[in-house]
């Protein structure tokens, strides 16, 4: 129980504001290991901020971040632990498939499974061609591919689904759903439905911003 | 260890592969400096006498061509996002980074700088003098680089002010690099101080310039 207790991803009191305007003021949350948290909220509620503020990208005001016995800054707690996505792909054009994977790999340190990982996002037969030759699904593929190569506990995934097909938001599903078999924690901003069972969402946008 | 292997192979594969724009900066070098005799006329005499400073002028605006690209494309495609969340500090990061960027830009311009040094007449011990200050001097135009490369990487045109900041702070380095030329040139003795100088200010910005880059990307990537 300890353990689990522990392994809770807490969020408490996150304030952000952008450019004068307080997005997000006092927001608490808590993702237990191998649950998914979903945020929603209409455009402009501060999805992609919390998200990066979760990742340590975005300074915040306040707010205090708990996991794995240790308290602080969400860079400080999370640090090492994350694989984040974000709105652009972040793949070198004049790089080939594998050659980006297996830079990111390589960055991010730890064993690299570039095949299993090309092999269950469907990029595989993708791995020699250059980027700059991939659709947009594609290259959401490729990230995808990246997060599988070095495995880390958290996701951090803004708009997932985004630009993928439905055959492509079938295997993101599935993706999440074993990250959440590992034990690991997945935080996604979408507007679709992703298909997880058992996941908290979380509405931004309302003045007090409480998790549901 | 590991990951700063990956960043240097992944930041040389971006310098030769995109365009080839390493290549264009030795080609930019090149050109800058063989103006100059055309521009000057061929007096011998007075080119062996500014050629050590000209050299050294065409290498700094070589190393500014080419920094608009040490981090500002990262930006854009999101990829700085993703290295700053590596394990690998940012200071490290912007130092390999800085590093990548003498090794494949400033690098091949001090290869290619023997054959300029033809067109101005230099005597072998001006030679010897322009190659050390080189290889002592350039690694402060790639680590002080590094900074204004930092404060204008989410600029949409930042490669425009990059010399505006930069070329001020590059001003020491140009003083004791085209220095010690002279006084090898009129043989005066005091030369290897103007050396220990250019070789102080390559070290203090090696130590300084990731740590002012690094504080410099955490502001711009707001």
């Amino acid at each position: 129980m300890t353990a689990t207790r522990q392994n809770t991803l807490q969020a408490v009191g996150f304030t952000c504001i952008r450019g004068g305007r307080t997005l997000f003021a006092g927001l608490s949350f808590s993702v237990q290991p191998s649950k998914a948290l979903i945020i929603k909220g209409a455009n402009g509620s501060g999805k992609t901020s919390l998200l990066r503020v979760l990742a340590g990208l975005l300074p915040t005001e306040e707010g205090t971040m708990q996991w794995r016995g240790k308290a602080g800054k969400p860079s400080n707690v999370l640090n090492d632990e994350i694989h984040y996505l974000g709105h652009s792909d972040a793949l070198k054009p004049y790089l080939t498939v594998q050659e980006n994977l297996k830079i990111w790999g390589g960055l991010y340190g730890g064993e690299i499974k570039l095949d299993s990982a090309a092999k269950k996002t469907g990029v595989f037969p993708l791995l020699e061609i250059p980027v700059k030759f991939l659709s947009e699904g594609q290259k959401k593929r490729v990230n995808l591919a990246r997060f599988l190569t070095t495995p880390k506990s958290i996701w951090l995934m803004d708009e997932p689904a985004a630009g993928l097909d439905q055959e492509g938001r079938t295997l993101l599903a599935r993706l999440i759903r074993d990250q959440l078999g590992a034990n690991g924690i997945v935080i996604a901003s979408t507007h679709q439905e992703l298909g997880i069972k058992g996941a908290k969402t979380l509405t931004l946008g309302i003045k007090k911003g409480a998790a549901a | 260890m590991n990951s700063f292997l990956t960043l240097l192979h992944r930041e040389t594969l971006g310098s030769w592969r995109q365009g080839g724009s390493a290549s264009m900066v030795v080609i930019f070098y090149f050109m800058t400096v063989s103006l100059f005799p055309f521009g000057v006329g061929p007096d011998s005499q007075l080119l062996a006498t500014i050629g050590g400073g000209i050299v050294w002028v065409a290498a700094l605006l070589a190393a500014i061509v080419s920094l608009d690209r040490m981090f500002a494309l990262d930006v854009e495609d999101g990829s700085m996002d993703l290295l700053v969340l590596t394990p690998m500090p940012l200071e490290l990061l912007v130092a390999t980074k800085a590093l990548a960027h003498w090794l494949n830009n400033l690098g091949p311009v001090i290869v290619i700088t023997p054959v300029l040094t033809l067109f101005f007449n230099l005597s072998g011990e001006g030679f010897t003098t322009l190659m050390l200050t080189m290889v002592l001097g350039t690694p402060a135009l790639s680590f002080i680089g590094a900074i204004g490369a930092a404060l204008t990487a989410s600029l949409k045109r930042g490669g425009v002010i990059i010399p505006l900041l930069v070329l001020p702070l590059y001003i020491p380095t140009l003083i004791f690099g085209a220095g010690a030329i002279t006084e090898a040139l009129n043989g005066s003795a005091v030369e290897t101080s103007s050396l220990l100088y250019l070789a102080a200010i390559s070290t203090f910005s090696i130590a300084l310039g990731p740590v002012a880059a690094a504080a410099a990307l955490r502001v711009t990537m707001e």
